[in-house]
Order: C-alpha cells, then sequence, then structure tokens
C-alpha cells in the first residue's frame, strides 16, 4: 500500500477524490484540539482512508525527556483515529523546555543512545504500542563519537522500537556525508522497518543537499527505494509526502503509482511476499 | 562553564551541545561545538528561523504590515531568541508572540497605543478557526434564540475592527466591543461590531438560549420598546443569517 502525507493545502480538492492513496497521514500536532472547516473534511478523509500518524514535536532526543502531557493527547489522538501506526523522529526539536519546530540532529554518542531509548521505552509505556523512529536527514554532525549507523542501531535495538525508513533521508545524508547509501541500508536491522517515506528534495549546493518534501523525487531515490524493497522480503507500508510546492494532484498520482509498481516489482522476486 | 543537567541521563558534555545547537537556533549566536560543518550548521538556524516567522507572520498580517518587514522580522527574532516556546503544536505559537509582545515591546505598546487591541484581534480570527467543534444543544420548547458557540467576544480600546491601523488615532479611543464567532457552513471568522445592550444580550444567550421577550427584555435595560423591538429585528436578521444566532 502506498499513502499520502494529507494537507490541508489540498484537501478541497482531495475530497473530490482526486487522488488515489490507500492510506493517508498526518501530524497529530496539526490536529490535536482542532475543529473547524478542516476538521470537518479531515474527518471525512477519515471515513474512507485508514490513517498512519506521523509525529514532529515529541522530542525523544530531548535533553529534559519528554512531555508526558503531550504524550497523553497523541494516544488520545491515536484511539479516536483508530491510527495504525505512530512515528516520529530520531532528532530533537525542545531543548531547555523550549520548543524549536525542527529536527535538529542528536550527537552520536553512548549517552545519547541511552537518553533516547529511555524516552523512547517511556512514549511507548504511555501509548501502550511500539512507535516508529525514523532515521532524519542532518546537515552536520554534533560531535560524533560512533558511526551513524551505529547509533540508529544501538536506540532501535535498546528501545525496543520499530524503524520508519526514510529512503531519501538516508540518500540525502549519504550524499552531504559522502557514503554510500546502498552500503548504509543493508547495515539497519530490516526486520524492523515498518513503515517507508519517500520524498523529494533540494540541492541547495554542490556538497549540500537539503529535505524539503518540496520537489518530485528523483530517479536516484526511486533506486534506492527498488534497491531497498529488494532487500525486505516483505511488503511495506509507504508514504509519498509532499509538504511543499504542491504540484497539480496528477502529479503526487503518477509518483504514488510509480512507487506501487516499483515495489511489486522488486517483490515479485520474493514468493511469499503479499503485496497490498 | 558547563551547564548543569539535572535529569543526569546525558554526559554534561552531550547537555551543552545539544544545548548549544539549540541556542544557536534560536538566537543565531554560534559557540563552536566538536566535529560540526561550519559551513552547513548555519542552514538550521535560517530553516528553524524561517519556520517560526513563517507562523508567526500568517498569524498577524495586519500588524506585520503596520511594522514594515525590518521592524517585523527585529521584533520576531527578539521573541524567539528570549522566549522559551512552550506549546508544541506551531499553529498555537503565535499566542505565545502576542502575550511576549503585550508584556514585553514597551516601546512599540508606547509607539501603538491600539497594538494590544490589533494582536489580541488577529489572534482571536485563528482561536476561533481551529477551536475546537461545539454542538448547540437544541431543547424541546421552540422560537428560542441559541448563541453559536464557536465564539468569543472581546472589548476593545481602539476600532482596530473598523480603521485600517495606520488610521487609528487617539481619538478614536473608547470601548468597543466585538464577538468573533465561526460560521459552521463556511467554517469562516466573522465578526461584529456589539453596542452595549447587545453585549448584554450576547452574555446572557452564553447562559442559556432566550425567547424574543426575554431579549427584549435586557434590551429595554437600555432602550424604550419600541426602539428595542427595531433594533431587535435589525440584529437578528444579521445575525441569523452570518450564524451567530440561531432560532429553533
Amino acid at each position: 500500500m502506498v499513502g499520502i502525507g494529507y494537507r490541508k493545502d489540498f484537501a478541497e480538492e482531495f475530497s473530490k477524490n482526486t487522488l488515489n492513496p490507500a492510506f493517508i497521514e498526518v501530524a497529530p500536532e496539526n490536529w490535536i484540539n482542532v475543529g473547524g472547516y478542516y476538521k470537518k473534511m479531515f474527518d471525512k478523509a477519515l471515513e474512507k482512508y485508514p490513517l498512519f500518524v506521523h509525529g514532529l514535536s515529541l522530542s525523544v532526543g530531548s535533553p529534559e525527556g519528554i512531555d508526558v502531557p503531550f504524550v497523553k493527547q497523541v494516544k488520545q489522538f491515536l484511539e479516536e483515529t483508530k491510527a495504525i501506526e505512530y512515528s516520529e523522529h530520531l532528532s530533537f526539536s525542545k531543548c531547555e523546555n523550549a520548543h524549536l519546530f525542527d529536527l535538529l540532529p542528536i550527537p552520536f554518542t553512548e549517552d545519547a543512545v541511552k537518553n533516547v531509548s529511555k524516552n523512547i521505552r517511556q512514549v511507548q509505556d504511555i501509548l501502550e504500542r511500539k512507535i516508529a523512529i525514523e532515521i532524519v536527514s542532518y546537515y552536520s554532525p554534533i560531535a560524533p563519537e560512533m558511526s551513524e549507523i551505529d547509533f540508529i542501531n544501538n536506540i532501535v535495538s535498546e528501545a525496543d522500537c520499530n524503524l520508519l525508513l526514510d529512503v531519501n533521508n538516508v540518500y540525502v545524508n549519504g550524499f552531504n556525508h559522502k557514503y554510500n547509501p546502498k552500503e548504509f541500508i543493508p547495515q539497519l536491522d530490516l526486520s524492523k522497518v515498518k513503515y517507508i517515506h519517500m520524498a523529494g528534495h533540494t540541492k541547495v549546493a554542490s556538497d549540500l543537499i537539503i529535505d524539503t518534501h518540496g520537489e518530485n523525487i528523483i530517479d536516484p531515490v526511486y533506486d534506492l527505494f527498488q534497491f531497498t524493497m529488494e532487500l525486505m522480503h516483505r511488503d511495506i507500508p509507504v508514504l509519498l509526502e509532499r509538504d511543499f510546492n504542491i504540484p497539480e494532484l496528477e502529479v503526487l498520482q503518477y509518483e504514488m503509482d510509480k512507487l506501487t509498481t516499483i515495489k511489486a516489482n522488486a517483490l515479485k522476486k520474493h514468493k511469499n511476499a503479499i503485496i497490498t | 562553564m558547563l551547564l548543569k543537567n539535572t535529569k543526569m541521563q546525558l554526559l554534561p558534555k552531550t547537555f551543552q551541545y545539544q544545548t548549544d545547537l539549540a541556542n544557536y537556533c534560536k538566537t543565531g549566536d554560534y559557540i563552536s561545538i566538536p566535529g560540526v560543518n561550519e559551513k552547513n550548521i548555519k542552514h538550521y538556524r535560517r530553516l528553524v528561523f524561517n519556520n517560526v516567522y513563517d507562523s508567526i507572520t500568517s498569524a498577524y498580517p495586519i500588524t506585520k504590515k503596520l511594522f514594515g518587514k525590518k521592524k517585523w522580522k527585529k521584533v520576531v527574532n527578539r521573541f524567539f531568541s528570549s522566549q522559551k516556546i512552550q506549546s508544541p503544536q506551531i499553529w498555537y505559537m503565535p499566542k505565545e508572540f502576542k502575550d511576549y509582545v503585550i508584556s514585553n515591546e514597551n516601546k512599540l505598546l508606547n509607539k501603538y497605543a491600539f497594538l494590544e487591541d490589533l494582536l489580541q484581534f488577529e489572534w482571536l480570527e485563528i482561536e476561533v478557526f481551529m477551536m475546537p467543534d461545539e454542538t448547540i444543544e437544541y431543547l424541546t420548547e421552540t422560537n428560542l434564540y441559541y448563541l453559536n458557540p464557536e465564539i468569543r467576544l472581546i472589548k476593545t480600546k481602539y476600532p482596530i475592527h473598523l480603521k485600517k491601523a495606520k488610521n487609528i488615532t487617539e481619538e478614536d479611543k473608547g470601548n468597543y466591543f466585538i464577538s468573533l464567532h465561526r460560521n459552521k457552513e463556511t467554517g469562516a471568522v466573522e465578526f461584529t461590531n456589539l453596542s452595549i445592550p447587545f453585549v448584554d444580550v450576547l452574555e446572557n444567550l452564553m447562559e442559556k438560549p432566550l425567547t424574543e421577550n426575554a431579549i427584549l427584555n435586557i434590551l429595554q435595560k437600555y432602550v424604550e420598546l419600541t426602539t428595542a423591538k427595531s433594533a431587535f429585528h435589525q440584529f437578528e436578521q444579521i445575525t441569523i443569517t452570518n450564524q451567530l444566532l440561531f432560532k429553533k
């Protein structure tokens, strides 16, 4: 199944069935304690599509720990919307009790692994479900003492959480930090991958890509997606993210169709894979 | 000097590096962090600030126009660099900006006497647009007037809802009452300029639905019956159409 990030920017057109996703995804921060015109449209979309929830402000990397009342609000939202999956970012967006509303890189250190793992476990205890944690794109390491792959693998293992594999982010990180994404992905614990994100990005310098979600997916990222699906040996829900510079919805449908085809072709190689 | 990490989960140096990065994103003042690509790290400050700037700017378009781009950017920067934003929901963050300006930006408040009113009004438009849905519990009794529950009332000293901000002067100072409500069909926020008698009516309607006679009784505290009837029928026509009131 291939879904789409549900956005107010195209909610009206979406309500006219101009897109055909298998599911939709929203950020709970945009809908908790919200009503009105767009909430009515969202409620209608929920009648038709299963929901995946992808948070922005949980900040599992926060030095000060997690915001328990906020996690409880998320729990209520997940229950009310019958959300299938809740995922968040392996980053921090809150520090010294101040929200920053962006995904900052956590130092790749042993103590940070312990801090993040403790935070994720606490979230999972409150939610009474596992969460999937997303490998984020980053533009600079911060005082690293271990490799990125060890940092991620140690957290997934210590927190006993799932993984959201954003294929575009791995591509962006490979480009920005000069490693081969096709060598990076097989080193992840792929049995933990419960969800995949795909998106476009923006090259802002000859040696830097910013993960904008504002462009179409480029061919090398499709290629990395095919490579990933061939490693998976099973079907995984895939989301197309488009947050800015929204094109005609046919373009988004074309991208979703292409992802569906690539996934189906990759999984054909595995006899037992069930493709949805 | 290293900051104290009260949670003891992180080593002080890791805590410090995360805090330094967060402070850089807030203030633009960079303190060297080991292993950082100094050319790329500036993108975090840019992305974080732009996100906050865009959210606040879309919430207060009239105030931004009044200040001009340069002054506006400076006040947003002062807010973001000095305050600890508490809401995890970015759409709600502009309320914290409004509260900051009203409590801290005395120079601006002195220059623009109506600034507090303007910020309150612009914020309430968002609050009413976004507020959770509320339903009207209709009683079995008929011919009752019900107030739209998706509503906020404010009192201002300046007519920020009636005049362009740049044209408001001290001579406009007075008492103005405004209701902002959400149209249940379109979701649009509409405002109504209220006289004191109708503020009294709405405040009573907030308690419970009223008959026409009960409303006229309230209005008769201010005017005689004929005027009350005429004023109410005019008010009723407008407010039923724009869904401030419902009659059932």
